[in-house]
């Protein structure tokens, strides 16, 4: 192969290469300022689990350990315990409810097993992703923690509308 | 299978009886005897003398059934397992009317659901109950053998035929 | 069963069974997989779950092979659309009003209903109908209830019958109205809690357990009982370190005593992880102060130097070693080889309620096993309550007179419960049980044997008569009314009366877990009482291995020992005097063997890790010893220890813990058999004691209540808070929907709260 030709077939390589990059300057940007702006999440997006109630405020949990059974990692760990009160002041919608839920999130994959495995909807994934602590115990998340009721929600992420094509880029390939 | 002897003695009764045991005049004594003189194994005189007793003191009390459990060297829980299994023995106190509507195939093809409803309607009851003033009791009961002449009810031994709704409040009405 | 075998041809293969056998046990036996839920060996037949459905040929519709015992040429077919299609109509209407609630459940993850409608149920439930809603109930402080979820198969109330002899819970009403309660709805039985243990759906369930953890996260381990001398399997579930219930469930342990547990076996665990046990060692330094915690150096240390001290100026006699019935084969063996090889005393002795040392060293024939006793023909029980005391045995002399058609001859001053099997009621005055012996040793002395006794003559001929004329196994039991030269010529009985056909089988009603194995290690062991009364005067330190008995209580003379070092679970009346108090590890936590009283050497195993700072007792013995000089060798194994106990024991000569592995071979000690001698002495010194008997004493005829044994509080037992309201009378709540617990107060044992350390 002569210099020459060399030096063609890399000037229309860069060429080619620099066309992909250049195109994108004009197109929208996919970074977000995180965490002046906030970011979009899918609406199926696995965050930090949340601990669902029902109408009257009763957790809907009733410690049935699927979800502790189903999880790969063992991050989730049930203590069950018997409420004799009367159906209206119960802590949870069953005679049994969860007295101790506790998952670690220095385990947890975000495999969405255990919101497959409960029978009552009990458990879903949040949106809640910013789990970083500075102390490693503190990634184990207690009951209070959880609940839907209590939760703190990060103000730094929405949740994309379902019309709202935020992964096009994926579906384009 | 099992080879327990025919007419065994019950020593101890694992469920509690009623401290107090029913007593009979000796005439409805002697009837006892004589009903339990007809069986070779005792406890089949078990019917003949829960009528007796519910016959004697309106339904099958407490002391009445530690009587049966005594007289018969039956269990308590075996009192109990036949008194519920026939609708017309009573564990609970009845009423003085006993609203007994059918609800086997043929009254119920032809309405007695409405007739019950009509009845519990009438009388604020439920099925199961009696009224606070005590005089109906009401309550579903299988087959009463009158399915030509459906819906019926049986008021304690009197049948009721072809009731309608009309027919109904008319009895009730006249028994109130 | 006979030994004659016929052929019978399941999908095609030929079998040769025994006669008589059943169709659905020939099936199972041979791999055919056959679904029942109603069938339960050994019990009376239902057929109503109708899920055992086979074809047989000439028949003409399917037949539930549950009640189809096999005979000649039979051709049998276990799978086939037809039979499918009827086992899944069964499960579909079985499933018409049970709950869909298994997440709740707590029998979730190992019902019977739940496994076989994997297997046979249907993906769509074709009845939309609503069900007919029942609420949860509580039926008795130990047995919850969920109405709705019952298959009615009666599992329930034929072990309730059968097993214990109660008919506590029945089926009432009628129809789709059917179930499972009793009369008034509170039950004031045994509690033995049988009907939760077969019942093959969660209808019945523990209520000390509910709700508390599902058994996919349980261990389970196989151990033996630690309450009477029956030595049940049984399988503890525990959840990391805590002991979480007992059962003896077929799929987890499968042990003489097959599924069947009393009250103090299933339910008597939660001592394990209460919060009173004792945390560390304890010293009290001064005399009258207090107790104070120390580490295990310090309390090891100050104890050898103690003792050195005593017995360097006393002398070794002036030391005495006192065992518990409790503790493990290991421990007592620990304990007499200190007492032996350490300190070189004379005074070593175990703390049991009556010694059957002249019982063992007469022996004259075989000791009965539990299931000898099922196949027996002919039962004696002198004396004793087996009902309350060793409800195992009870259970099996209940079935093998209702389904095995023994004769049982009941010698007893109460008319006990079993007195509705007895084929005989020797209804005798208190305290005359010794003369029951010289009855059955001859005719001689029968005018006053029954004049002592308060009975016929004719009786203890006809006693004796049933015995010599039984074909097949007759079991001789003995309570612990016998004294030392009864107890002798009972043992040796199976000389007197045994014959062409007959075996005569000895069963000692031992009243603790592990008292015929501290006896097998005791080899000339003294008595207590005696040691207890030498307190003070020629013994003045005492190690002991667990608390005195409350009989051994009042007389003892504790408070004149220099020094006492006690190794406990719980501060018990006997701690009170101690100097040292070593907290030694309960059953749940120690690996070891218990000998029961068929002679079955059984394993218990270590299912949680010691709470606390506790140690076995046997490695406690170890450390001290090796603190005042004498190293035993076990290093930290169980297993070292059985071992010597085989070299040096001839009776446990080579059993090994590997031996011991299967709960469903339990292997029995060779205990020697003593030959025939003459009892002339024995006989002559019953004589002499029974005439100094009174002629009139009164009779009992009050047969005993229920659970008055069982229901008492003992050290153990006190820790459960549901045995407070059943030592309470088992008072009703005011409403069956939550557990009386919650409802009724008794003291502060009641806590459900405390159960838990």
């Amino acid at each position: 192969m002569s210099i020459i030709t060399e030096v063609i077939e890399s000037t229309r390589a860069i060429i080619q290469g620099m066309s992909v990059t250049l195109s994108y300057i004009p197109k929208r940007k996919q970074t977000v300022q995180y965490p002046e702006e906030p970011v979009t999440v899918q609406p199926r997006y696995r965050g930090q689990h949340l601990l669902h109630v029902d109408e009257l405020g009763r957790e809907k949990c009733v410690a049935c350990f699927l979800c502790a059974a189903a999880c790969p990692s063992e991050c989730i760990y049930i203590e069950a315990a018997d409420d004799p009160r009367a159906p209206e002041e119960r802590t949870g919608v069953d005679e049994r409810y969860a007295k101790i839920y506790n998952i670690d999130y220095g385990r947890c994959i975000f495999c969405g097993y255990c919101v497959e495995a409960c029978p009552k909807d009990a458990i879903t994934h949040g949106y809640n992703f910013e789990l970083s602590v500075y102390n490693r115990a503190d990634l184990l998340k207690r009951k209070d923690d959880l609940l839907i009721t209590k939760q703190v929600q990060s103000k730094n992420y929405r949740v994309a509308f379902s019309d709202e094509d935020v992964d096009s880029e994926w579906k384009e390939v | 299978m099992s080879q327990q002897p025919i007419n065994i003695q019950r020593l101890s009764q694992p469920v509690q009886m009623p401290d107090e045991i029913a007593t009979f005049s000796p005439k409805v004594e002697a009837e006892i005897d004589r009903h339990l003189a007809k069986y070779p194994v005792m406890r089949s005189a078990i019917l003949p003398l829960m009528f007796i007793v519910q016959r004697e003191r309106g339904y099958l009390d407490p002391p009445g059934v530690s009587y049966l459990a005594k007289r018969l060297n039956l269990r308590i829980t075996d009192i109990w397992e036949v008194a519920t299994f026939y609708s017309m023995l009573h564990l609970k106190p009845i009423g003085k009317y006993h609203i007994q509507v059918c609800k086997t195939l043929s009254c119920k093809l032809l309405g007695s659901d409405k007739i019950t409803q009509l009845c519990v309607k009438k009388l604020g009851i439920k099925v199961g109950e009696m009224t606070a003033d005590g005089r109906f009791s009401l309550s579903e009961v299988e087959c009463l053998g009158s399915c030509g002449t459906a819906p019926m009810f049986q008021i304690n031994f009197d049948y009721h035929e072809n009731l309608t709704a009309e027919k109904v409040d008319q009895i009730l009405e006249s028994l109130a | 069963m006979s030994t004659e075998l016929v052929k019978v041809t399941i999908n095609a293969k030929d079998f040769q069974v025994p006669k008589g056998a059943r169709l659905i046990d020939v099936c199972r036996e041979n791999q055919f997989d056959i679904p029942s839920f109603c069938y339960y060996a050994d019990l009376a037949l239902q057929a109503s779950c109708r899920m055992c459905l086979v074809r047989i040929e000439k028949m003409p519709k399917l037949q539930t092979s549950c009640t189809i015992i096999c005979t000649d040429g039979m051709v049998v077919t276990t799978q086939s659309e037809e039979i499918e299609k009827a086992r899944r109509s069964m499960l579909e209407f079985l499933l018409a009003n049970h709950p869909l609630d298994c997440p709740v459940c707590d029998r979730g993850g190992e019902c019977e209903l739940q496994e076989l409608t994997f297997d046979w149920g249907n993906l769509e439930e074709r009845f939309i109908e609503q069900k007919n809603a029942r609420a949860e109930k509580y039926l008795s402080p130990m047995v919850a209830n969920d109405p709705q979820r019952c298959i009615l198969c009666k599992r329930c109330t034929r072990v309730c019958d059968e097993w214990m002899g109660e008919d506590a819970i029945e089926a009432g009403n009628r129809g789709a109205n059917t179930v499972i309660g009793t009369y008034g709805g509170w039950l004031n039985c045994s509690q033995c809690g049988n009907c939760i243990e077969v019942c093959p759906t969660g209808t019945l369930l523990d209520g000390t357990y509910r709700h508390q953890a599902r058994p996919w996260e349980l261990t389970q381990t196989i151990s033996t009982c630690t309450y009477c001398s029956d030595g049940c399997q049984m399988s503890l579930g525990s959840r990391g370190d805590e002991l979480m219930r007992i059962v003896a469930r077929d799929r987890y342990v499968n042990g003489l005593n097959g599924e069947f547990l009393c009250i103090k076996g299933r339910f008597g665990h939660p001592f394990v992880n209460h919060e009173e046990r004792i945390r560390t060692p304890l010293i009290r330094y001064q005399k009258g102060g207090r107790l104070v915690p120390a580490t295990w150096d310090e309390a090891i240390r100050f104890t050898a130097q103690k003792l050195d001290g005593i017995v360097a100026a006393r002398g070794n006699n002036s030391l005495a070693v006192v065992g518990s019935p409790r503790l493990t084969n290991e421990a007592l063996y620990c304990l007499r080889k200190f007492a032996a090889e350490v300190v070189e005393t004379e005074n070593y002795a175990v703390a049991d309620a009556f010694s059957l040392k002249p019982f063992f060293e007469s022996l004259g024939g075989p000791l009965a096993t539990h299931q000898d006793i099922r196949h027996a023909k002919t039962i004696v029980l002198i004396g004793g309550e087996p009902e309350e005391l060793q409800p195992l045995t009870a259970k099996q002399i209940r079935q093998a007179v209702r389904n095995g058609g023994a004769k049982l001859i009941l010698i007893n001053s109460v008319p006990i419960r079993l007195r509705e099997q007895a084929a005989q009621f020797i209804h005798i005055r208190p305290g005359t049980e010794n003369a029951a012996a010289l009855a059955l040793a001859g005719n001689a002395d029968d005018a006053l044997a029954a004049r002592k006794m308060g009975v016929e003559a004719a009786e203890l001929e006809i006693l004796r008569q049933t015995i010599s004329e039984t074909q097949g196994d007759v079991v001789l039991m003995f309570g612990g009314e016998l004294s030392a030269e009864a107890q002798a010529v009972v043992a040796q009985m199976p000389y007197t009366f045994a014959g062409e056909g007959r075996r005569i089988l000895l069963h000692p009603l031992a009243l603790f877990n592990n008292s015929v194995g501290a006896l097998d290690l005791d080899v000339n062991g003294k008595s207590v009482s005696d040691l207890l009364d030498a307190a003070g005067v020629s013994i003045h330190a005492m190690y002991m291995a667990g608390s005195l008995l409350p009989e051994h209580m009042p007389k003892c003379g504790l408070s004149k020992l220099d020094f006492l070092v006690v190794q406990e679970l719980f501060e018990t009346e006997t701690t009170a005097f101690a100097d040292v108090v070593f907290p030694a590890a309960s059953f749940a936590e120690i690996d070891g063997t218990f000998t029961n009283n068929d002679g079955f050497v059984q394993r218990v195993r270590k299912s949680i890790e010691p709470v606390h700072q506790s140690k076995p007792d046997w490695l406690i013995v170890s450390e001290l010893a090796k603190e005042l000089g004498v190293d035993f060798g076990f290093e930290r194994s169980a297993s070292a220890v059985f071992r010597e106990i085989a070299e040096r024991i001839p009776a446990y000569a080579d059993l090994r813990y590997p031996l011991l592995k299967d709960e469903s071979h339990p292997l029995q000690v060779k205990h020697a058999i003593a030959s025939k001698r003459e009892l002339a002495k024995e006989i002559a010194g019953i004589r002499r004691a029974v005439a100094e008997l009174s002629d009139d004493g009164v009779k009992v005829s009050e047969t005993p209540q229920v659970g008055h044994e069982l229901f008492k509080l003992g050290t153990l037992t006190d820790k459960v808070p549901q045995f407070h309201l059943l030592a309470a009378g088992n008072p009703t709540p005011a409403s069956f929907a939550i557990s009386p617990l919650y409802q009724i107060t008794i003291d502060e044992g009641i806590k459900r709260e405390k159960a838990v350390a």
